[in-house]
């Protein structure tokens, strides 16, 4: 029943995306390519990131609310399935606040305006059988690990077993073959504008848009000594979006007692663009797994833009409760810088520096979803 | 003679080989799933697991060999993991 309700909720959601003339409230520049991902027990994860550019798709549903100093709140669902290695992805992400106040110039790590419906698709590339000469040295060290330690039954050893032996560790070494990810993420967002072409009626014209958005991405994990360290990806990204001119106050008399009505509005069409881009990104958490803080630094360069983005998030991870129970609302901030490079001159630290604390709340209703 | 393989992999990822001698997979099981096939007496096979994750997880491997046989006992191998990780197991039999 869960199911039903959810599933007939994107449907709705995700009705209609032909334009139509509305009244509603003003909107501001275009969607963000990245919408978040949120993950809800899976906080102690090493790559897990709660509201930054995340080149890798989580592999569970979930639902979250964020919240971006000067983007809004944002509330969005995922629904995924996995198997034999594929994950396939349907999100639905709505803006919740009426008053977006300002948008990342780059369109770097952000909170999507109007509603954005999303597929994602993933998979795992693994082949991590070894040589039969590793795997002779690995019976041999298991076989003198086996000698020194009362072992029920040798077959169930490991090699993590029996690296963590002080004496064999210094004479076993093996290096296990590493998956990597391949990820394609398509999106349409619809985002509603409210502007006026008419200089002297100041008629409200409401339209809504609706933008592609497609992002390719590779990635793989970083071990050392068979532990998950930090996650490095790499990522094309084609987006459009509309920006918006300058919001413009009117002030024309009524009746014949001198008084005078304002009418806040944008003046102009919003203006359609797009961007091909490039990012890199690296993951990585810091300290044990119940004080894990995270931080996922990435540059991006838009081809068309001409502009290059650096965003550096730190992610405040607490580990789930006891009882596998996630521990509320997650923050972290996040410093971006952008600038130009058309001139070869860089944009100032005042013009192109953003800093933002963001809170995201998740929602572990989604549990039976999730294998 | 049969071996009869079930996986089950929670919140992490696993790989299952059954090798022969001439270096040739016979089966290959992913995460969650199970597999069988026919074993040759006298040949020597390689049964090979790896696992990963980035965070915590739970591995289950049971394989059986029917009828019965001394030169595989039934094999159950549950390991939990409780930070990320990248591991591997395995071992040589005949039958």
């Amino acid at each position: 029943m869960k199911k039903i309700f959810i599933l007939f909720f994107i449907l709705i959601v995700s009705d209609s995306f032909s334009l139509k003339a509305q009244i509603g409230h003003t909107q501001n520049d275009g969607p963000k390519i990245d919408s978040l991902n949120k993950i809800t027990e899976r906080f102690a994860s090493k790559t897990f990131s709660p509201f930054g550019k995340s080149s890798l798709s989580n592999f569970i549903s979930s639902f979250s609310l964020t919240s971006a100093y000067n983007e809004g709140e944002n509330g969005k669902i995922e629904l995924k399935h996995s198997k034999n290695w594929w994950t396939y992805g349907l999100s639905v992400d709505q803006a919740i606040s009426k008053n977006d106040k300002e948008s990342t110039p780059l369109d770097l790590d952000g909170l999507n305006s109007g509603t954005t419906v999303g597929f994602n698709l993933q998979k795992i590339f693994w082949n991590p059988a070894v040589t039969k000469n590793d795997f002779d040295n690995f019976q041999q060290a298991k076989n003198r690990f086996v000698r020194q330690n009362k072992i029920i039954d040798p077959r169930e050893i490991t090699v993590s077993e029996i690296l963590n032996d002080s004496i064999e560790k210094n004479r076993f070494e093996l290096k296990l073959k590493h998956p990597w990810f391949f990820n394609i993420t398509g999106s349409f967002n619809k985002t509603e504008y409210n502007y006026t072409t008419d200089s002297v009626g100041l008629t409200k014209i409401g339209r809504e848009y609706l933008v592609p958005s497609f992002k390719i991405s590779a990635g793989a994990p970083y071990f050392k000594n068979n532990e998950l360290k930090s996650f490095f990806a790499i990522s094309y990204i084609y987006s459009a979006n509309y920006s918006v001119g300058n919001t413009l106050t009117f002030i024309t008399p009524f009746s014949t007692r001198g008084n005078y009505i304002s009418k806040t509005l944008v003046f102009g069409a919003p203006l359609r663009k797009t961007d091909n881009r490039i990012n890199m990104e690296w993951r990585t958490t810091i300290g044990e797994e119940s004080q894990n803080f995270g931080i996922a630094p990435s540059l991006t360069y838009g081809i068309d833009s001409k502009k290059l983005g650096v965003s550096l998030p730190v992610y405040i991870i607490k580990g789930s409760s006891k009882d596998k129970k996630p521990l509320g609302l997650q923050g972290g901030f996040r410093l971006s810088y952008t600038t130009d490079t058309r001139n070869g001159v860089l944009t100032s630290i005042e013009n192109g520096l953003v800093a933002q604390v963001i809170i995201t709340a998740p929602f572990d209703v989604l549990g039976s979803f999730n294998k | 003679m049969n071996i009869i393989i079930n996986t089950q992999a929670k919140n992490g990822h696993l790989i299952c080989y059954l090798i022969s001698s001439e270096n040739i997979t016979i089966l290959s099981i992913k995460d969650s799933g199970s597999d069988n096939c026919k074993l040759i007496p006298g040949s020597t096979y390689r049964f090979e697991w790896h696992v990963w994750s980035d965070m915590k997880a739970d591995y289950k491997i049971n394989a059986v060999v029917s009828p019965i046989n001394q030169g595989f006992p039934d094999l159950n191998w549950v390991k939990s993991y409780g930070d990320s990780h990248q591991d591997m197991g395995g071992f040589y039999f005949s039958v």
